[in-house]
């Protein structure tokens, strides 16, 4: 025996436990500990009745909570306050007395709150908060109408399990509908809160500006940066972003860049793929070096002088485009020499140092600082100097640090050497993944590299030992990272084919689809167009009849429930009959009469009141049912 | 509503007390009566035609009316006739028996055509033209006509196509033994029936007529169903007439009074259905000769094949 009314506290709690989690890395600690306490008072009270809360008290208070919420909201956290709104009544909800309604009103409003979830962040954890939360508020609306109908109403194992598929069921065949409601809904290119509620930014391996010493936490950070779709190659990756090409008391900038409309002569290995990159909130986006051409489709972007490629707006959700670029280590250009061998920020200790790399030829002085860098110091992550001579604490004393301190010490010498050069920032490697063919490149993946202005050419230099390249093989990755990978694997055909659908993608389906009627001689657009109208129509007219025959099975499920229960009672029932011809038929006469009771009320709603109130039937069903 | 339901009652509280063994007949009588249709009994002589149509006309407290049809019935012996008055000096008309509220036809088969013509324009057009001279009935108008079918000997059996006229084509048959029992002890009723209280007046019966035509709500879905029924007679292989508009009309009708009778003001489909078997069989002219039975099976296949409008 399963006692119901306790079931449904089980699984509101269950509900408003899941909604929370699922906004509780956006919302105030303070909201998330109320809402726990009011949950175990709840559960308490449920059982031991101690005390009953004034209702309009109650909403007095949630009207002034509300009105004070909103007065402090700005456009930012707009959302973050609807979150905090929800919750304050959901614990109200949760304190009063309760009837159906208020039951119904708290899985609604946990059912909103799960949803806000979504608009933080476009994860896929956010699928599972959504289905679990829709499945759970379903079976609960179902025993809700149990308590609703007697409050202490007790089930039996057996018709309680029921129950419980068949409210599992109904929700599996929303999922049909729900798919293809996805695939044809219109939609824009554009989320409706794009940048509404971010208030933690998450943090990338990517920044606009680089401190030496600056403490970086990065490097650790396995999250993804981005996922790059294309085949698997045999040399180490080099993905661009930004350049930095100032220097000045220990940090590096990059200078205004100037758009360009010519591309830049490229030579080497052509290779094109699909990238799509997590929100970084930066404006840079990320090039396998070096670029040639990239497509985003609507959004403005464009190639600076620097060959950098930068979007007009931030990244502030994920986005995918494709590009064509060149593998090769060099690429020709024609440069401002001075602005790239400027010096005047070096110490006088470091120009004198870089005098004994000075060799015959630029390449050589190069080579000789590479390999001084790379003998005589030691890649590390900790105890990185730091302060305003940390680039010299590098060089001369500590002798080790990250990526920083090596393409910027490397950069600072060949300038002193009046060698024109810059750092390159991005990333470096990535894990491939066999399954999905693409490369998933880690935060942690961040990296920073040399260029040096050789003979009219930038060439690539990378200073930094080893160490880092470690962790693009595979092999020796640990297991936690392994599942990391397969579980990205998921995430990344979660974020292909949910999150970037879009408009476009919605139009090469149905274009797919129309092409399939070759012989018709109409041209694409006009294909697109009428295969669309054609869909939806049909969609419509399908929804309709299933409205139309709903209310028609309406009158016909009473019928025949009715017709069961006679035939359970041994009446030949014929259905060409009229239902009180097929009446008049049963000898026994308390059933005839329980019989022509429902009949009677049948032609009553059918005929005289144009109006089924099934209320009335059931009651006489349930007296002939229980005869 | 309230006040028909207890005249129905009151009715049928008067039927009980006075008819044995005639139920459905009273029923379908009365149906007819409500309806504004007339009524053709067929049967054998002795089995109460003229009692039920006495029992009818005396519970409203309406005049009654006998014409019994022989062959030498002139159209005049009907409808009335101009008759000179000497001490006014001028013809007068002199109203026949047709100018009662109910009036009953024995044998109406026994009657010459011109006879039977005159009475049958006086039920459908509720009036009679007497030399160029227009009468209105009284209100109501309801004929009960009995026909012979044992004797054929000397008859002008109705034309098919003038049955139509009649709403219902009835048999009462013999009553059961119990029924039969009960009337050979108590003697025959008639003379009670003549010295009893109406059991609604002549108005009530007005006010009842009309409000089974105003009053009661028939849903669009059975006339539909009805219409498909009536399409079916039409187009059947063994059909040669199908049913006129008239008869659908008076089919809407009948199961206005049936609502009544069974204390609704909305029609339902067991309003149609029950009734069926008296209300069409007579106005369809079938291809070949079909036994009665053979008839109302045709039938009852042509209603089972339209679906029930629920």
């Amino acid at each position: 025996m399963v006692k119901v009314s306790d079931f449904v506290n089980y699984l509101i709690s269950f509900l408003v436990i899941l909604a929370l989690f699922s906004v509780i890395r956006y919302v105030n600690v303070l909201y998330s500990a109320i809402l726990i306490a009011v949950l175990i008072i709840f559960l308490f009270n449920e059982k031991l009745k101690f005390f009953k809360l004034n209702r309009k008290v109650l909403t007095f208070f949630a009207f002034l909570f509300s009105g004070i919420t909103l007065i402090n909201t700005n456009v930012n956290t707009f959302l973050l306050s609807l979150c905090h709104i929800i919750i304050v009544f959901i614990c109200i909800k949760l304190l009063e007395e309760k009837g159906y309604r208020d039951y119904m009103q708290l899985i609604i409003l946990t059912i909103f709150l799960t949803t806000a979830s979504g608009l933080f962040s476009l994860s896929m954890i956010y699928l599972v908060y959504i289905v679990v939360s829709v499945f759970v508020a379903n079976i609960a609306a179902i025993f809700i109408t149990f308590v609703n109908f007697k409050s202490d109403i007790e089930l039996e194992g057996s018709s309680f399990k029921q129950l419980l598929f068949k409210g599992l069921a109904i929700v599996l065949l929303a999922v049909p509908l729900a798919a293809i409601i996805f695939i044809v809904l219109p939609r824009t290119d554009y989320p409706l809160f794009n940048s509404i509620g971010y208030s933690n930014i998450s943090k990338s391996g990517f920044s606009s500006e680089i401190g030496l010493g600056d403490v970086n936490s990065i490097q650790e950070d396995n999250s993804i940066a981005f996922r790059v779709v294309m085949k698997k190659v045999n040399r180490p990756l080099y993905f661009r972003g930004v350049v930095f090409d100032v220097f000045e008391e220990n940090r590096w900038k990059s200078s205004v860049s100037k758009k360009v409309n010519r591309q830049k002569r490229l030579q080497g290995e052509r290779v094109e793929y699909q990238l799509y990159l997590e929100p970084h909130f930066e404006n840079f986006l990320i090039t396998l070096d070096y670029p040639l051409k990239v497509d985003v489709g609507t959004r403005g972007v464009f190639f600076t002088d620097k060959l950098e490629v930068k979007d007009r707006n931030l990244i502030n959700k994920k986005i995918k485009y494709t590009g064509v670029s060149y593998f090769a280590d060099k690429f020709k250009d024609e440069i401002d020499n001075k602005f790239y061998s400027d010096t005047a920020n070096v110490s006088q200790k470091v120009l004198k140092f870089a005098e004994s790399f000075k060799r015959e030829s630029n390449i050589e002085t190069a080579n000789a600082i590479i390999n001084y860098l790379k003998s005589k110091m030691s890649y590390s992550l900790q105890d990185l100097p730091t302060g305003s001579n940390s680039l010299e604490d590098f060089l001369f004393e500590v002798k080790k640090g990250n990526c920083e301190f090596f393409a910027s010490s490397m950069a600072v010498l060949l300038r002193a050497n009046h060698i024109p050069a810059r750092l390159v920032g991005g990333f470096k490697g990535g894990y491939y993944n066999e399954n999905g063919g693409y490369y998933a490149v880690a935060n942690k993946n961040a990296h920073v590299w040399v260029e040096a202005y050789i003979d009219g050419y930038w060439v690539r230099f990378d200073p930094t030992p080893a160490a880092i390249e470690q962790f693009t093989d595979k092999n020796i990755l640990p297991w936690s990272l392994k599942f990391r990978l397969y579980f990205d694997y998921i995430s990344y055909y979660w974020t292909k084919f949910v999150i970037n659908y879009d408009f476009q993608k919605q139009v090469s389906l149905f274009k797919n689809v129309s092409s399939s009627f070759k012989n018709m001689n109409v041209s694409i657009s006009k294909k697109i167009l009428a295969n669309m109208v054609l869909i939806i129509i049909g969609i419509g007219l399908s929804l309709y009849f299933i409205l139309y025959r709903r209310k028609k099975q309406q009158a016909d499920y009473y019928l025949d429930k009715f017709y069961k229960i006679l035939k359970k009672n041994g009446v030949d029932i014929d259905p060409k009959l009229s239902l009180l011809q097929n009446t008049r038929k049963i000898e026994n006469d308390d059933l005839r009469k329980k019989a022509n009771l429902f009949v009677n009320e049948f032609y009553r709603m059918k005929y005289r009141l144009n109006n089924m109130s099934w209320k009335n039937l059931n009651e006489v069903l349930n007296k002939l049912n229980n005869k | 509503m309230e006040k028909y339901i207890f005249m129905i009652e009151r009715l049928f509280d008067y039927y009980g007390k006075y008819l044995h063994g005639k139920e459905m007949g009273v029923k379908l009588a009365l149906l007819a009566f409500l309806s504004r249709g007339h009524i053709l009994i067929e049967d054998s002589p002795g089995l109460g035609k003229t009692t039920l149509a006495i029992a009818i006309a005396k519970s409203m407290g309406v005049d009654f009316g006998r014409i019994q049809c022989t062959n030498d019935l002139l159209p005049t012996d009907v409808t009335g006739l101009n008759i000179f008055n000497k001490e006014k000096g001028e013809f007068e008309f002199k109203h026949g028996p047709v100018f009662n509220n109910i009036l009953l036809v024995d044998e109406i088969n026994r009657a010459t055509p011109k006879t039977q013509s005159a009475l049958l324009e006086a039920m459908g057009e509720k009036q009679v033209t007497v030399e160029g001279k227009t009468y209105k009935l009284n209100q109501p108008f309801f004929v009960i006509a009995t026909q012979n079918s044992a004797e054929s000997y000397g008859t002008f059996p109705l034309p098919e196509s003038q049955l139509d006229r009649f709403l219902m084509k009835i048999n009462l048959g013999y009553p059961s033994k119990e029924e039969e029992f009960v009337i050979l002890k108590g003697g025959s009723s008639r003379g009670r029936i003549y010295e009893s209280e109406p059991a609604i007046s002549k108005e009530d019966a007005l006010e009842l007529i009309h409000f089974v035509r105003e009053g009661i709500k028939i849903d669009d879905s059975i006339l539909e169903y009805l219409i498909e029924v009536v399409n079916k007679t039409r187009n059947h292989s063994k059909i040669a007439t199908g049913l006129s508009t008239r008869a659908a009309l008076s089919l809407v009708n009948v199961a206005k009074a049936s609502a009544i009778i069974n204390k609704r003001d909305y029609v339902i489909p067991e309003d149609v259905l029950d009734y069926y078997t008296y209300t069409m069989p007579h106005r369809i002219i079938f291809k070949g000769m079909f036994s009665g039975s053979e008839k109302i099976e045709i039938l009852e296949d042509i209603i089972k094949s339209v679906k029930l409008p629920y």
